[in-house]
């Protein structure tokens, strides 16, 4: 009896996968506001700042105000070196109604500090390529 | 509203002994916005003296640049005023950009042997002085007579044309240092705003004026009740659009300018004066 022919095996397509660590994933941290409240205008730019050097984007549920960005550029314009090269952000405030100005107000009367409703994004320079904005929105473009 | 009123009041008081307010005016804006192109054109038409180089490269101004006393006819008025070129504001600054790009060198400081035979015949006819003889003996006989700020009259006054020189491409030591100077510059002149008492901020009329910068900036001199003037510059550009400006901050006065040509400079300078 003849036997019969094997059939040559096909050869199976090795796939390598791509370790874990070769990918890149972008790391976003949302941080809401309450998390935040009572901190000084120092200890929360530390806390953005903080995560923007490893490469997160940190995005809060407040705006920024004038007073806290520049800060936020003084402080990152300190921690500049050869792998902190800076940052790209964008802060929208949420229009206020007349009461929310006037309880803003009268809350700065009494030397209370509070936070405006809005989104703000902080992210490194290097990962952040563009951002567009216009009245109600702003667009993000990232390079990983 | 108490600044406001302090500084209401010290007008009042200057007017009523006719004595003239020397105002701080500073230049505020992001990078390449032409802010250095101003203090210069400003400089040059009433002290005849530059105030900084001028280039591509961004962050080229790192350190505040003064230039006290400047009187400027405003329509009716006359501004008196010191003029505070500061460095571009921007929130990153990385030093692998400036390797792209080579060192300044200024070209006002021309040399007699950067210009042509033909030029320094023209020089030597108007010193009349023998033009016979190779180029280095035109200029031994300048040399002997004129003096190197002369030269620069001339070359301005008989419109002579000078290649522009090219500096060395920046290396990485000289890059890191530009970026640490930078860096500074930006600190310094966010904590100047506190020290000014009048503001043009340079937006480029080329693109896109809404940036987290600008709103920044303008933000912070709102909160300081500072009068802001808004300049549209490069008017010159095929694609400028001041439009996009006064749509975008319609609050402010905008005022569309080409600081390299020199136009609308007057327009400028009134308005300011109407704001302070």
């Amino acid at each position: 009896m003849a036997k019969a022919r094997k059939k040559p095996l096909k050869k199976k397509k090795i796939v390598k996968r791509k370790s874990r660590s070769s990918k890149k994933s972008l790391k976003i941290d949302f941080i809401s506001m309450s998390k935040l409240k009572g901190d000084t205008v120092e200890e929360k730019i530390e806390i953005i700042l903080d995560k923007v050097k490893i490469g997160h984007v940190v995005i809060l549920d407040e705006a920024l105000s004038p007073d806290e960005e520049a800060h936020l550029v003084t402080e990152t314009m300190e921690g500049i070196n050869e792998e902190f090269s800076g940052i790209e952000f964008c802060s929208l405030p949420r229009q206020s109604g007349k009461a929310r100005i006037l309880l803003s107000r009268v809350a700065k009367l009494l030397g209370i500090e509070m936070a405006s409703p809005g989104v703000t994004l902080v992210g490194p320079s290097t990962i952040i390529s563009d951002i567009k904005r216009d009245l109600g929105a702003f667009h993000v473009s990232a390079e990983l | 509203m108490v600044r406001k009123l302090i500084k209401k009041l010290k007008g009042a008081f200057s007017r009523l002994f006719g004595r003239k307010r020397v105002i701080r005016l500073g230049i505020y804006g992001e990078p390449n916005t032409g802010k250095t192109t101003l203090a210069n054109k400003i400089s040059m038409d009433w002290m005849g003296k530059e105030v900084g180089i001028v280039s591509e490269m961004p962050h080229e101004t790192r350190t505040i640049q003064k230039v006290e006393h400047i009187e400027v006819k405003a329509g009716k008025k006359t501004l008196v005023m010191n003029l505070l070129d500061m460095p571009g504001l921007s929130a990153s600054v990385d030093f692998k950009e400036f390797t792209k790009f080579r060192e300044s060198v200024s070209n006002t400081d021309t040399d007699f042997k950067d210009l042509k035979v033909s030029d320094l015949k023209r020089i030597a006819e108007e010193e009349d002085l023998s033009k016979t003889g190779k180029k280095a003996a035109i200029i031994q006989r300048l040399k002997a007579k004129i003096s190197k700020k002369e030269l620069q009259t001339y070359v301005k006054d008989l419109k002579i044309k000078v290649t522009a020189k090219k500096g060395k491409k920046i290396s990485k030591t000289s890059a890191r240092k530009i970026a640490e100077e930078a860096t500074k510059g930006i600190v310094e002149a966010i904590k100047w705003l506190d020290n000014v008492d009048s503001v043009i901020v340079m937006m480029d009329s080329t693109k896109d004026p809404m940036t987290q910068v600008n709103i920044m900036l303008l933000g912070n001199l709102e909160a300081k009740s500072i009068p802001i003037v808004i300049a549209a510059n490069k008017i010159d550009a095929k694609n400028s659009k001041p439009n996009n400006i006064m749509s975008a901050f319609p609050q402010h006065p905008v005022v569309p300018i080409s600081a390299k040509e020199g136009r609308n400079l007057e327009n400028l300078y009134k308005t300011i004066a109407e704001n302070l």
